[in-house]
């Protein structure tokens, strides 16, 4: 928190340009001219500001699977478990590691569900998933990712900020704060909740932590005030809104000449996007007009609080030209300590409130010519043991939570399509292949939006701070 | 810039070797005077075909490259001097300058700053108007606005020392120690949930109230500094004292199931050193956790040895560690009021009574208890023989003592149909038996895996037609499972009898009426608890006659006694508990014991640190990396090795630790408190990074004036009040704050003071002043937190089912700081405005200026009471339209409007009221007449000028 931030918050950013983004150039030869043009008339902290070199991708959906999802009944085949199913797990592996809720000799479960090579890549996936079939050459799925946490409200954290404990700003703040975002009506970073509850890291999952609270992200709400505080109160209509603020206006105004304060401008300029706002924010959310196809495609039933309704809405933002859109869908946590969480029952019903609406997604943006543009991101916080939980003797097949290694996908924005990459072991327990950290899969998304994770950024507690930390590499295979 | 941005070349391993701090290091890649000869701008630039410097960061531009070059070029001077960063030399009081216009100099604050601006070519700002003194002296010291009543009686005083009398009475208010602890509540993250996936309701307001009283009693900062720290540790501390210790409670706990609780509370103790390093030293040591701090004298070494002194605390481990469900819990206490305490002293002392009375009676029972147990060994049981019918997959062996044996994998769930038919007798009773047995794990007598069962449901059908069964008696009950829950539909309420498996129990069944022989009947025991394998392994069933089960299930050891020592003292105790004489006086207690424990859950409980008792210096492990699993050296609780050394007479503990921090001879203390009083009344501190006074900190823009402070608060005896009174009364705070072109450009942020403060308000401040305008701030002080009203649905975490129960009455109107805080869902309105969710300490908010900010004023439930309200006494002021309308400018703003202000209200009120005389039905949803309709939303735009939400 240095100077720097009371200037992002002006108009006097531009001359203090050097402080935020490690020192980029505003004459960047990278801007085309329609950006700069915008650089150059807004003022608000969401202006779209130059990226580091030039972007393959403009925006990001990430449908994060809140509870983590099992990878290996779903993306990751393991014959050898199922040969090997009811047996005890060798010592040697899991002598030393620490499980949530696993305790002494776990035994080996397979997978009970059938798997097949689709499309022309050849990529594997379970009957569990019929809609990903259908995009599965759209996608590089990534079965190599590995995270530092096992338990959900640290992993979540981890996945979204870079580090376990809440505090420190996520992807979508540093993306908005490193970039901007194009649509001044809208916030630039957008928040969709469907599932079961919150996910477990709350909040603090969209946090700005340290940066300026601008780069919250935004929570869209299915029932009551989408956006809180949008809508105008009972027996406000919209002229009764335009006559006070014209009023407000006015007033501001006449204190401006008085005081020459730059910080009334700016108040000025926030009351006007909060009035356009509270159009915009309604036609967004209104998908009643979308066409019959659409709605099929995606499953989508208007008025309903869904992953379904929150896929197309995505699909609207990032048409808006929202930066970073997240979707969270809670529910993944099979631990299988009874029906209502195991994987025979719960696992396919997940499996079918998301598969259809994420496929359709992907579908829908490559049929709109978005996909080039929007990084689509599917995933959860942490994987699920190879073994079978048995909570205190529990008949239902479930698995604990797995940090060494598990399966995410992604398309579009420049991601390679039809790419499976990495491998894990015969027990699908540790990577044997192209490892790839939480910070490597952040590096990688801030490089395909044009930025370096490395410059960007914020200084706070003595010293610069990046989403990456000190780590994090680019996953070039993963890129076209 | 090296030492900045090459990190890794610094500490007690730096890579490769060299540290670039270390002159005689960094020797081995600089040619003094060559710099196309020197490795290290070769790495910086990148030739040579190794990889380029800093390695994983922006590489140096052009720019830095020259800077560096032209060092090189100059021989690559290390400077001289003192080599300690000013902030951790001693404070030395520095004379007070000489200003060259003694004029404006009203306290020895303005002869630094003004020497300062006389230094820069920059004029003071002429004192503000006595409107915006007493808006913005009211706002800092109070949070809450003057009224137009106070307004007016300031502007009328004409005492020469009006102003200075002013500040007394707003220091002197109870509202100061609610602002002040406002500010506090950040740095001590303070919030009324655990945090994390569980966030579950705590605690702690207690603390709160602690830290307002603390601040309106004026306690001098060392003491305050130490209670929270280590009050508990103080020789005979008070509650007081114990509640203070809050300030380190106040961290997150994750309770989420499966977390390695050893290392959730590692967390814990290192946020605590982190935390008090930031709010009492301004130092950033939690960024040692890792390794040694990369640009202050601190090693990782010194962050474990403070670790040392939080890491003795008492810890009380609960639920069961073997399903992954043991969470570790710190000590509270409990903190009665004065009526508690004495309530509690009577309901004790009654309670004794009427126990000494029970056991006097008790004495004499031996006639009645002699009857019963003579009874009582009459009493037998008659095995009831018939079929036993278990679910498939499962067999049943028929033991030589009439009881069933279940054989076969344990089920997850199981209902067991027994038909018989009844032998000759009268019976009045079922008894069941459930009897240990060694195939089963833990001997039984359920099969679950520690051989306990959750007995459902128990049912008998005569006939075909269920029997009516409500009265039953068990030997033993599990904590939570008694027998009545076999008789209500739920199935996971029932008989358990976990804590006493591996021996039998008995639980007996009275029948609504006798039934005779010849009756055929069917049992069914079901067992269906979401406890999978919960089912009875071995047991059996019997008829009674002329039974009372209330006094004749007895549990198996008294049963023996019964036949072999009826007159021994088990006898006589368990006779006790079901003697009908002594049914009355057991009511009595029973009633007593209920007033106990409902006064006992309206106690307030506060959160303490308490410290095992140890007689060896604490020690801990150095983390290699800050990774809890990855031990290091063992270390001895110490303070950092580059401050001055802790006294060797204060005890080796936290105590010690606080004492240090509080010794007038720490040079970080005071001058970090200084700064903060400092922030609160500009807007920034001395040091703008109040919470970093290391060397990556904002240097001072005042230097001498903030040494002069800190002696000054020393000097002082600690005391605060003195020194914002100080401050407040200074004509640099007294300025008008108003810009002017020449102003904005030599110094638009206003370090050098030439102008007074002007910024937004904070989100607590903004509520607060919007209820007072209103006339609907309750200004009660202190209690539990509140619920004021926010949008439905804000609450919504895994696994809690803990819901936002909004106030009713005055509460929805409480100050901002009484809102309950929740951490993974802070209050909207306040999110808005920049408030922080206190999972961790916050020095400084950053102020924004944000669209949804503009939504929340003109829509928030809350301002739009307030609007409604301040109409209403907009209304109710007697006088023409333009006096009305003035006094809700005063109201909000605190200054009367001037004449093109009070005119465009006054149009903008024409305009709405036509509006809504077209629509009255409109004005009607808002709240009123169209007039009123009219007014309330003219008060909403008085609530929402930048000038109501502004500080000037």
């Amino acid at each position: 928190m240095n100077e720097s931030l009371r200037d992002m918050t002006r108009r006097t950013f531009f001359k203090q340009v050097g402080y935020g983004i490690g020192g980029m150039a505003l004459s960047s030869l990278l801007l085309d001219n329609a950006m700069a043009q915008q650089v150059m008339k807004r003022t608000d902290p969401m202006a779209p500001k130059p990226p580091h070199f030039q972007p393959k991708a403009k925006n990001v959906i990430y449908l994060f699977m809140a509870g983590a999802p099992s990878q290996i009944d779903l993306f990751d085949p393991k014959p050898l478990l199922v040969k090997h199913n009811g047996q005890p797990i060798s010592e040697d592996i899991v002598k030393n590691e620490r499980f949530a809720f696993i305790t002494g000799t776990p035994k080996l479960l397979g997978s009970p569900f059938q798997f097949e090579q689709v499309g022309q890549s050849g990529q594997w996936v379970s009957e569990l998933l019929p809609h990903f079939k259908t995009i599965a050459d759209d996608c590089a799925v990534i079965r190599s990712v590995q995270t530092d946490q096992f338990n959900h409200a640290p992993a979540q954290l981890f996945m979204n900020t870079g580090f376990q404990i809440p505090g420190r700003p996520s992807m979508g703040s540093w993306m908005t704060y490193g970039l901007g975002s194009e649509n001044r009506d809208l916030p630039g970073f957008v928040v969709l909740i469907s599932g079961e509850n919150n996910p477990d890291g709350g909040k603090s999952c969209w946090s700005s932590g340290f940066l300026p609270t601008s780069y919250q992200g935004v929570e869209f709400r299915s029932q009551g005030d989408p956006v809180l505080f949008v809508s105008d109160p009972d027996g406000v209509s919209r002229e009764i809104r335009r006559d006070t603020l014209d009023a407000l206006h006015d007033l501001n105004t006449m204190r401006l000449k008085e005081t020459l304060d730059p910080e009334i401008e700016t108040r000025i300029e926030q009351y006007e996007l909060a009035y356009r706002m509270q159009s915009s924010v309604p036609e967004l959310m209104d998908i009643t007009k979308e066409s019959k196809e659409t709605h099929e495609l995606y499953g989508t039933e208007p008025g309903k609080k869904s992953f379904a309704n929150n896929c197309l809405l995505a699909r609207r933002l990032v048409q808006r030209g929202v930066r970073f859109v997240q979707l969270y869908h809670r529910g993944w946590d099979n631990h299988g300590t009874g029906e209502s969480d195991d994987l025979k029952h719960k696992l396919p019903r997940m499996c079918r409130e998301v598969d259809q609406a994420a496929a359709a997604l992907v579908t829908d943006l490559k049929r709109l010519g978005l996909l080039d543009e929007t990084i689509v991101v599917w995933g959860g916080e942490f994987g699920r043991t190879p073994m079978n939980e048995g909570r205190g003797g529990s008949p239902y097949l479930g698995r604990d939570h797995h940090p060494h290694a598990f399966t995410m996908w992604m398309a579009g924005g420049g991601i390679k399509p039809g790419l499976a990459l990495g491998a894990t072991d015969e027990l699908g327990y540790m990577i044997a292949q192209d490892p790839v950290s939480v910070h490597d899969l952040h590096a990688t998304m801030l490089h395909q939006m044009g930025l370096d994770h490395t410059k960007l950024t914020f200084k706070t507690q003595g010293r610069d701070f990046r989403l990456t930390d000190v780590y994090g590499e680019v996953v070039a295979k993963l890129l076209v | 810039m090296l030492k900045a941005r090459c990190s890794c070349h610094s500490g007690d391993e730096p890579a490769a070797g060299l540290d670039l701090r270390n002159p005689k290091s960094f020797a081995k890649v600089i040619s003094p005077g060559k710099p196309d000869e020197s490795v290290l701008m070769h790495r910086l630039m990148g030739k040579g075909g190794k990889p380029q410097m800093p390695m994983g960061f922006a590489p140096f531009d052009e720019k830095d490259l020259a800077k560096v070059r032209s060092w090189i070029l100059a021989g690559a001077p290390t400077g001289g001097g003192s080599s300690t960063h000013w902030a951790y030399q001693p404070v030395i009081r520095p004379p007070i300058p000489m200003a060259a216009s003694g004029k404006g100099v009203r306290t020895p604050i303005d002869a630094f700053i003004l020497k300062r601006l006389e230094k820069e070519g920059l004029k003071p700002s002429s004192e503000a108007t006595g409107e915006t003194l007493i808006r913005r002296a009211s706002l800092d010291i109070t949070g809450l606005p003057p009224s137009p009543t106070e307004i007016d009686a300031f502007l009328a005083d004409k005492r020469p020392d009006a102003y200075e009398r002013l500040i007394d009475r707003l220091l002197a208010s109870p509202h100061y120690g609610e602002h002040m602890a406002e500010k506090w509540m950040d740095l001590a993250r303070y919030a009324d949930s655990d945090g994390y996936e569980k966030d579950l309701n705590r605690t702690a307001w207690k603390y709160r109230d602690w830290v307002i009283d603390a601040f309106n009693r004026n306690q001098p900062y060392d003491k305050f500094v130490v209670d929270q720290i280590a009050g508990d540790l103080e020789p005979y501390p008070t509650i007081d004292q114990l509640v203070a210790t809050g300030f380190n409670r106040n961290t997150m706990m994750n309770l989420e199931g499966g977390v390695d609780q050893a290392e959730a509370h590692f967390n814990v103790v290192l946020d605590r050193v982190a935390t008090t390093a930031t709010v009492f030293l301004g130092s950033t040591l939690g960024c040692a956790r890792c390794h040694d701090h990369k640009y202050d004298p601190f090693s990782q070494k010194d962050f474990y040895r403070m670790v040392a002194f939080f890491d003795n605390a008492v810890i009380e481990p609960q639920g069961r560690k073997e399903v992954g469900e043991e969470k570790w819990f710190e000590p509270f206490v409990e903190v009665p009021s004065p009526a508690q305490s004495e309530l509690r002293l009577t309901l004790m002392k009654r309670l004794s009574a009427n126990k000494a009375r029970l056991a006097a009676t008790s004495k004499s029972l031996a006639s009645e208890r002699e009857a019963w147990t003579k009874e009582a060994q009459g009493v037998s049981s008659t095995t009831l023989e018939g079929e036993l019918k278990v679910p498939a997959g499962l067999k049943t062996g028929l033991l030589r003592d009439g009881s069933f044996r279940i054989e076969g994998e344990s089920p997850a769930t199981a209902t067991y149909e027994f038909k018989a038919t009844l032998p000759k007798g009268q019976w009045t009773g079922l008894r069941l038996e459930a009897l240990p047995d060694s195939s089963f794990a833990d001997n039984g007598p359920g099969r679950s895996d520690h051989g306990n069962f959750v007995l459902s449901k128990f049912e008998i059908y005569v006939g075909g037609r269920p029997l009516p069964l409500n009265r039953a008696r068990a030997d033993f009950e599990q904590q939570g499972f008694p027998i009545a829950g076999v008789f209500d539909s739920d199935p996971n309420s029932g008989w358990a009898v976990a804590g006493q498996t591996g021996k039998p129990h008995d639980a007996i069944f009275a029948f609504p009426q006798t039934l005779h022989e010849a009756v055929s009947i069917t049992v069914r025991l079901v067992m269906d608890s979401r406890y999978p394998q919960h089912t009875l392994g071995r047991f059996r069933l019997s008829l009674m006659a002329q039974i009372d089960p209330e006094r004749f299930a007895i549990p198996q050891d008294v049963r023996a006694l019964l036949a072999t020592q009826p007159n021994s003292e088990a006898v006589a105790k368990f006779y006790e508990t079901i003697s009908p004489t002594l049914q009355t006086m057991r009511a009595a207690i029973e009633k007593n014991e209920a007033a106990l424990a409902k006064l006992k859950s309206e106690i307030p409980t506060a959160m303490v640190l308490r410290d095992k008792p140890h007689t060896e210096q604490l020690r801990t492990y150095v983390r290699l990396r800050g990774d809890f699993l990855n031990k290091g050296d063992q270390v001895v609780a110490g303070t950092p090795t580059s401050l001055p050394p802790m006294p060797p007479s204060e005890p080796g503990n936290r105590l010690g630790l606080a004492k240090w921090i509080a010794n007038p001879r720490n040079p970080l203390t005071a001058r970090v408190e200084v700064n903060r009083l400092w922030e609160d009344a500009f807007g920034r501190g001395l040091v703008e990074t109040s919470e970093d006074f290391g060397t990556q900190g904002s240097p001072p823009t005042h230097p001498e004036l903030l040494d002069w402070l800190a002696s000054e608060l020393v000097a002082k005896k600690w005391d605060v009040k003195a020194i914002q009174r100080l401050i407040f009364t200074s004509a640099t705070y007294r300025q008008a704050s108003s810009l002017t072109p020449e102003r904005r450009s030599k110094d638009p942020q206003n370090l050098l003071l030439a102008r007074g403060p002007r910024y937004r308000l904070e989100a607590e401040t903004i509520r607060d002043l919007a209820l007072f305008a209103g006339g609907l701030l309750d200004p009660k002080i202190g209690g539990p937190s509140v619920y004021p009203s926010q949008p439905e649905g804000t609450w919504s975490t895994p696994y809690n089912s803990q819901s936002w129960m909004t106030s009713q009455g005055p509460e929805r109107y409480r100050r901002a700081l009484y809102t309950f805080w929740k951490r993974t869902s802070p209050y909207p309105a306040f999110l808005a405005f920049d408030a922080p969710s206190r999972e961790q300490c916050t020095a400084r908010r950053i102020r924004t200026n944000t669209p949804l900010q503009a939504l929340a004023m003109l829509n928030d439930e809350a301002i739009l009471d307030a609007a409604r309200a301040l109409a209403h006494r907009m209304l109710a002021e007697p006088g023409s339209q333009s006096q009305r309308i003035e006094f809700g400018f005063r109201c909000a703003t605190g200054r009367t409007p001037s004449r093109p202000e009070a005119a465009r209200l006054a149009s903008l009120l024409a305009k709405l009221e036509h509006d809504y005389n077209v629509d009255p039905e409109k004005a009607k949803k808002l709240g009123g007449t169209p007039h009123q309709a009219a007014w309330i939303m003219a008060a909403s735009v008085l609530l929402n000028l930048d000038e109501t939400i502004t500080k000037s």
